[in-house]
């Protein structure tokens, strides 16, 4: 009986921790979305009050105009450059792929350098217009309260 | 003879879990879980003819030119001023005659310059819809006696038809 009091305690395994800690590793490498797609034209958002959160982010589509390295303003939609007058066919494209009762969720994110001139944002409202390609977020920043 | 009989000693595991730690660590603050946010907007359907005229006191016209200046009404304003000049449009406190009888009738109508820049325009917009969402919400304490967020399906649906928001905008200027 004395002798089994004397014995050291059994000390707890610590083997099964790390797989533990890799298990939430992966969860969140894989939970994680690190980038979407490589944006390749540069901008600055805008500033805005009272914003709305863009809710369904797997059914986003990005519509990105900014600039390049170079300065030439570029129009680029989720992973390709395109023209403005491409804008259309690709809109109905996307939208033909939605299932049927997802076609109303359908947005698309505009992300606009803050200094390009609205007259080139105007040709593409009208392009998404003529697409019924209708929901859209004008993606920025919460403006600085004073 | 001994020596060799003896198993070699175990790898040490303990230290494991620190690394996978630190790993994770590391993902947990490099990987950012940010949250786009913006105006959202719903453009008006395509429409290809003549444009319907509505009465003119139903209509706050806001015109913005190539140099992000501001004009309500025909009088030179600021975008600060906006979120004020709003709401005294559409719920016209004073009941004037050149202002819509009702708020549902009211038409805020933007055009802008090809030269205005976005970031002028985006704030301008932001500003329409916040003071509407703050229209509404006051509305809605008064007429239900909730906060906008805590209203029912139906009681949204009251609140959207007495002030809904009616941007309407028209072809960009050239000067």
């Amino acid at each position: 009986m004395l002798k089994r009091k004397k014995k050291d305690m059994p000390a707890v395994s610590t083997a099964s921790l790390p797989d533990i800690i890799f298990m939430l590793l992966f969860f969140f490498m894989v939970v994680t979305v690190l980038k979407s797609h490589t944006v390749k034209v540069n901008f600055d958002l805008p500033e805005g009050v009272d914003l709305q959160k863009v809710v369904n982010k797997s059914q986003e589509n990005h519509l990105y105009i900014g600039s390049l390295e170079d300065g030439t303003i570029t129009i680029q939609l989720n992973d390709a450059f395109i023209n403005i007058d491409q804008i259309r066919g690709a809109m109905i494209k996307i939208k033909n792929s939605y299932e049927l009762g997802e076609k109303g969720q359908a947005n698309l994110s505009l992300k606009v350098d803050k200094n390009i001139k609205m007259g080139i944002v105007s040709k593409v409202k009208l392009e998404l217009r003529k697409a019924d390609f209708r929901k859209i977020t004008y993606v920025s920043v919460r403006a600085e309260e004073e | 003879m001994k020596r060799k009989r003896k198993s070699p000693p175990e790898i040490s595991a303990g230290s494991m879990a620190d690394i996978a730690f630190l790993l994770l660590i590391f993902f947990l603050v490099a990987t950012q879980i940010s949250q786009d946010k913006g105006v959202r907007v719903i453009l008006p359907e395509y429409y290809d003819g003549p444009a319907g005229a509505a009465a003119d006191n139903n209509v706050l016209n806001i015109k913005i030119n190539k140099s992000d200046e501001l004009m309500v009404e025909g009088e030179a304003s600021k975008l600060e001023d906006l979120g004020e000049l709003i709401p005294a449009f559409v719920l016209n406190p004073k009941g004037r005659s050149d202002y819509p009888s009702s708020p549902h009738k009211a038409i805020i109508s933007i055009q802008n310059d090809v030269n205005t820049s976005y970031d002028a325009y985006v704030y301008m917009y932001s500003v329409i819809q916040s003071s509407y969402t703050n229209m509404r919400r006051d509305l809605s304490k008064s007429k239900f006696g909730k906060d906008l967020s805590e209203l029912d399906m139906k009681e949204a649906e009251e609140i959207k038809r007495m002030l809904p928001m009616k941007v309407s905008e028209a072809e960009p200027f050239e000067s």
